[in-house]
């Protein structure tokens, strides 16, 4: 018990001095650095919390994916001119910390007050219970694909939107204008074709495994598109749908999941009911297609925020 | 029983070498030193941490799978610095 | 107080000091990176809502809820960020033509 004290403690310590400093540390590039240890430490809080699904997400999505589009942006423009400042040089950190502390104190009232949840209610004994009807044997991904699916449609729905108005940024909405590296030097080559396939396989062994313990689409098309971020840098300009294969590539997640619904409505079973014998296969089906699909969009979100080529890209400028 | 004495002696050793890459970290005086006392130190430090963990593990698997993340880890740090070290500007004292 | 209160309590004070943060910095890079420690917060208080609840089997469906906040988390910096490089970009171009 007191070993899991210390432990405790150590984490929170981690989770807070690593949060203070990717907020308030000066410098943009410290910024994100830290915010990149801040993200591994919370996939450790994660998992702590018995939470391995979260803790999985976190470390590919939230730490991996984010940490590329962060340090992308931080390398375009390390430093930023001086900030405009309202008030006098104390004024502002008072007022936030004042209302910082205010917000803490309320919050955190309420939060405790929400009460202990007794042991045995909500909706956790009812999932656990009827896991089994729904064709997987790992709760999480039930809720995420058969009790909740809406949920996890707008929720594909929500990144294809993303990707959709970055795309808006470019010229005609397509990405060739985006200048892709040349071909790597051997060292990060050589890394490009060791880690490539391990990545992938590691994907593939997500999204399987999310039927039965922690893993799911949504980490599978992470780890799918740091593959493909990698390969792109690495010199394979391919690597990421650029053109024609752009459109079809992000949006073909949604597609699947929307056709899906309608089968469902046309079998009438109902808005996304599936049933028996085939919902566990048509899961892991649509689970594959949405791997790919968010691993594009993903791998497209991190290609549309680099620098299109001078001329080309951007509107002229009046 | 010695698995255990071994596990904790393994710890130790490999804590000892990141205290000491940390400490290199933040005392040398430029990027290419510190470079220097990060990826040794770490490397061991992590490599013990992992041998220290592979006697605790259930299985053979699991023991591949501890050593698969030292690989891993050992490849991504050298292809890292290497690139920090090869692109960093002359040091500016 | 137990340990999901202490990380029920840790995940408010992460909302709440990246909020502030979000409003106080003037930085839009550093709005975003604000932004998603503020969504940690919130999160880490559904997973602690959920670990408190039952701390053997913590419930699923509030994992599930946490799951998606990632992926939206991901595809509001992605976006946000986006739009971010283009304004600074266009802010640099403007300085350079007037020199």
């Amino acid at each position: 018990m007191t070993v899991g004290l210390v432990l405790d403690l150590v984490l929170v310590t981690a989770v807070l001095v690593s949060a203070g400093l990717a907020l308030f540390v000066p410098g943009r590039v410290a910024s994100v650095m830290m915010f990149l240890v801040f993200g591994l430490v919370l996939a450790v809080v994660w998992a702590r919390l018995g939470a391995p699904d979260v803790a999985l997400a976190e470390a590919a999505i939230a730490a991996g994916v984010t940490g590329a589009l962060l340090l992308d942006a931080v390398t375009e423009r390390p430093r930023r001119g001086p900030d405009r400042r309202v008030g006098p040089r104390w004024l502002m950190p008072l007022l936030g910390a004042v209302a910082g502390a205010g917000l803490v104190v309320l919050l955190g009232a309420a939060a405790l007050q929400a009460g202990p949840v007794e042991p045995g209610t909500g909706l956790g004994p009812t999932v656990l219970d009827r896991t089994d009807d729904s064709g997987v044997s790992h709760p999480v991904t039930a809720v995420l694909l058969a009790f909740r699916a809406y949920d996890t449609l707008l929720e594909v729905a929500v990144l294809t939107l993303a990707v959709v108005v970055v795309l808006s940024l470019h010229r005609d909405g397509r990405l060739e204008t985006v200048p892709a590296p040349g071909a790597a030097s051997p060292v990060p080559d050589a890394l490009v074709r060791l880690a490539v396939p391990v990545i992938v396989l590691g994907a593939g062994w997500l999204l399987v495994a999310g039927s039965s313990r922690p893993g799911g689409a949504f980490q599978a098309g992470a780890l799918l598109a740091g593959a493909l971020i990698l390969l792109r840098l690495g010199g394979i300009r391919l690597a990421v749908p650029t053109g024609r294969w752009l459109r079809p590539a992000v949006l073909v997640g949604l597609a699947a999941f929307l056709t899906l619904g309608y089968v469902t409505v046309a079998l009438g079973q109902g808005w996304l009911v599936l049933a028996e014998p085939w919902q566990g296969t048509v899961i892991l089906l649509l689970e594959a297609v949405l791997t790919v699909s968010i691993g594009a969009c993903l791998a497209v979100l991190f290609v549309a925020g680099r620098r299109p080529a001078a001329g080309t890209g951007r509107g002229e400028e009046p | 029983m010695i698995l255990d004495v071994l596990t904790g002696l393994l710890l130790v050793a490999g804590c000892a070498f990141f205290a000491v890459g940390t400490l290199g970290l933040l005392r040398f005086p430029d990027l290419r030193t510190r470079l220097h006392a990060l990826t040794k130190a770490d490397n061991l430090g992590l490599g013990l941490v992992v041998l220290a963990l592979v006697p605790q593990a259930g299985s053979v698997a699991e023991a591949a799978k501890l050593l698969l993340i030292w690989a891993l880890a050992l490849v991504a740090a050298a292809t890292s610095s290497h690139l920090l070290g090869r692109d960093a500007p002359e040091e500016q004292t | 107080m137990t340990d999901g209160d202490v990380f029920l309590l840790l995940g408010v004070g992460l909302a709440v000091l990246g909020t502030v943060r979000l409003v106080l910095t003037g930085d839009h890079l550093r709005r975003v990176v604000a932004l998603n420690v503020a969504g940690s917060g919130v999160l880490m208080v559904l997973v602690a809502v959920a670990y408190r609840s039952n701390p053997e089997e913590p419930d699923s469906v509030l994992h599930a809820l946490v799951l998606t906040g990632i992926v939206i988390t991901v595809s509001v910096t992605g976006l946000a960020l986006a739009m971010v490089r283009r304004v600074e970009r266009d802010e640099q171009d403007r300085q350079a033509s007037h020199e």
